[in-house]
């Protein structure tokens, strides 16, 4: 077995991976932002109370004497909180004079006029570090620098990012694992969908899917139910009418051995003999050509293509006047009322044959001195055809039935497959073909849609 | 008459030659269609039969190179492939006429007849045939100078008798050729229909010009002064 075969590619699995990576580059990218924008806010607002201090020094120096300068900055730096808020205070009356308040030497890179707000490397207390500095140059040679350490805001920044970095990768990690799980879950029921699908393939047509859910994998398995069930039906109902056509094919075959038999023992008798053992084949032939006829009639959509523009009021008259002088032979009152509707779109041969066939059926079940009636009516959207005999009635439970393969009435003969021809035609043009009772006989209709003349 | 016949099966081939006897015809026989080309340069021919089912090939793929070398000698399809679509399939191919086997010999003699004859007897606006005459374009039919009153359709059958005249017609071709049904109804309707066009060819003390051979068809036989 290949890697392939073990591992099929998983839509499922793919598509959770995918939202995972997703979402966690979605959030690590939200966390950054919040991490930068916490830092500029911070720095903003030791900038703002850099200023604050600022203004409070320059008023005291220029209000006050040089001692309670001093004295003030001494209780700032008392007050300055233990860590985040670390302040720095360098005050130097002159260039000769020591710094008052915590900086250890005035830092060089630092312009001693006047300074905007930076960041500068400063020594406090005996360490070096980074602070957000303001500094400035007063009257009378003195300079003040104040300023927070600008390591809090790092360190801040960075904690936060550490944490939620440990919640995202926990996050990431129990997805993981959920998403792995739902695959294997996905993987096994399409699994169990696809093992039965192959046991139908290899002709267990009774096989069905489990259909307990409601969710996708459970509507695609209720329609492949639906269609093996189709399947099915149209598998036995081929079986069936192949068993049929086997049992309608040996009767004339038999009769044909028969005669072939009687000419082996009765060479002198020979002729006729001979003639009804072919008319015997004959029948075979066009039992088999019927058939196959009237399958292909029901599957193939594409004999749509032959369609033309045909008169049905015509036609119908042309065949109907085969028929006539049988009819009038046999005391058969024939009459027709077929109304001109324009053309429709058919195929003339076969719309012949359906007229024949319904012609023939009528005539086979009128008794002599009957009547046939043939009648095309213009219908609201369409069109009615229909060839009425008097004569015995259909028993009701069988007016479906008139148009399956191999129905017969009664004692009368024929291969009982011209009616199942009518309704294959009428499937065909997309018509339908239906048998009634009439007071005293049975009427068989063809309706059909007329398209919109263009 | 010269016959090419393309046929692979002996059975078949066999049975052509007894049902054709009576036209003294000459077989050239090709088994395959790659045996045709040399066959065709054997020509010419005055008919052309021609099998579907041949071990390298449809028949019907030959028709146009048949075609091509032969001009407008006729070409009759004989096949198992008989169905309706079969059939539409090779006249739309080309093919003059289309049988379906199994045939009967007397069906084969009887297109072949109709086949060899056709060319020459469509193109006729009067017809006269011994006693009876046709008058195409006006549609009017006389016997011993009398108007015979017929029907279009009667008309149109005595049409494709006296076009077809002497020679064998079977219900297949009058179903196919006369209402455009492509199969066997189950009743008598062919005969009644000749049965009502016979009794107004009836002359007292002379016999039916429209002779019935029994299960085969119909005849135009001569129609005496």
């Amino acid at each position: 077995m290949t890697r392939a075969q073990l591992h099929p590619p998983s839509l499922v699995r793919r598509t959770l991976l995918g939202l995972l990576v997703a979402m966690l580059s979605a959030v690590s990218v939200i966390l950054l932002v919040i991490a930068v924008l916490v830092g500029q806010q911070t720095q903003q607002g030791m900038i703002r109370t850099n200023n604050a201090d600022m203004a409070a020094l320059v008023a005291l120096y220029e209000s006050q004497p040089p001692e309670a300068l001093r004295d003030y900055v001494d209780r700032s730096l008392q007050f300055a909180p233990a860590r985040g808020g670390d302040r720095v205070i360098g005050l130097q009356l002159s260039r000769d004079e020591p710094l008052i308040g915590n900086l250890d030497a005035w830092p060089a890179e630092l312009d001693a006029q006047r300074s905007p707000a930076q960041t500068a490397a400063l020594a406090v207390d005996g360490e070096t570090g980074r602070w957000v500095v303001r500094a400035t140059a007063l009257r009378g040679g003195a300079r003040i620098l104040v300023g927070r350490e600008a390591g809090y805001v790092g360190e801040t920044v960075q904690r936060f990012l550490a944490v939620s970095g440990l919640a995202l990768l926990a996050l990431g990690a129990v997805s993981f694992v959920y998403a792995g799980f739902v695959s294997r879950r996905f993987q096994t029921r399409t699994d169990t969908i696809l093992k039965a699908c192959d046991a139908i393939a290899a002709g267990d047509l009774d096989r069905r899917l489990e259909t307990s859910s409601r969710d996708e994998l459970g509507r695609i398995s209720d329609h492949i139910n639906v269609m093996v069930n189709a399947l099915g039906h149209a598998i036995h109902h081929h079986k069936q009418s192949a068993d049929q056509m086997a049992h309608e094919l040996r009767n004339p075959l038999a009769r044909a051995n028969a005669f072939l038999e009687r000419i082996e023992s009765n060479p002198g008798k020979s002729r006729d003999d001979a003639e009804r053992a072919r008319s015997e084949l004959r029948l075979v032939v066009q039992t088999l050509d019927d058939m196959l006829d009237i399958a292909e009639l029901e599957v193939d959509a594409q004999g749509r293509q032959r369609f033309e523009a045909v008169d049905l009021a015509a036609l119908a008259a042309d065949i109907v006047g085969l028929y006539q002088p049988a009819a009038e032979d046999r005391g058969i009152t024939l009459t027709t009322d077929l109304a001109s509707l324009g053309e429709v779109q058919a195929d003339p041969s076969l719309v012949r044959r359906a007229v024949a066939n319904l012609m023939d059926n009528a005539l086979k079940n009128t008794p002599d001195n009957g009547q046939i009636r043939v009648t095309l009516v213009s219908e609201a959207r369409g069109f009615d055809l229909s060839v009425e005999n008097t004569g015995s009635r259909v028993p009701d439970g069988d007016l479906n039935q008139v148009f399956e393969r191999f129905y017969r009435r009664g004692e009368q003969g024929g291969r009982g497959l011209g009616l199942a021809f009518v309704a294959a035609i009428a499937k065909r043009h997309g018509w339908t073909a239906k048998a009634q009772n009439t007071e005293d006989g049975v009427r068989i209709e063809l309706t059909g849609f007329k398209p919109s003349q263009s | 008459m010269r016959i090419l016949l393309i046929e692979d099966d002996d059975v078949i081939a066999e049975q052509i030659h007894a049902a054709l006897d009576a036209l003294n015809a000459r077989f050239t026989q090709a088994s395959s269609l790659g045996e045709l080309g040399a066959r065709l340069a054997d020509g010419p021919y005055d008919l052309v039969i021609c099998d579907r089912r041949l071990p390298d090939g449809d028949g019907l793929s030959a028709l146009p190179d048949l075609t091509q070398a032969l001009g407008s000698t006729p070409i009759l399809v004989l096949s198992a492939l008989g169905r309706t679509q079969h059939r539409t399939e090779g006249l739309n191919a080309g093919a003059d006429d289309y049988l379906s086997k199994p045939f009967s010999g007397e069906e084969l003699l009887a297109r072949v007849n109709a086949l060899s004859r056709r060319a020459a007897k469509q193109a006729e606006d009067v017809m006269r045939l011994g006693a009876l005459e046709l008058h195409v374009k006006a549609r009017t039919a006389h016997l011993d100078g009398a108007h015979i009153a017929l029907s279009p359709k009667e008309f149109e059958l005595l049409h494709y008798f006296a076009r077809h005249a002497g020679d064998l017609v079977s219900r297949e071709m009058l179903l196919r050729d006369v209402w455009g049904l492509n199969f066997d109804p189950q009743t008598n309707v062919i005969d009644v229909n000749i049965g009502r066009l016979r009794r107004k060819l009836d002359r007292d003390g002379k016999a039916n010009p429209i002779e019935t051979e029994r299960g085969r068809g119909f005849k135009l036989g001569r129609v005496v002064e």
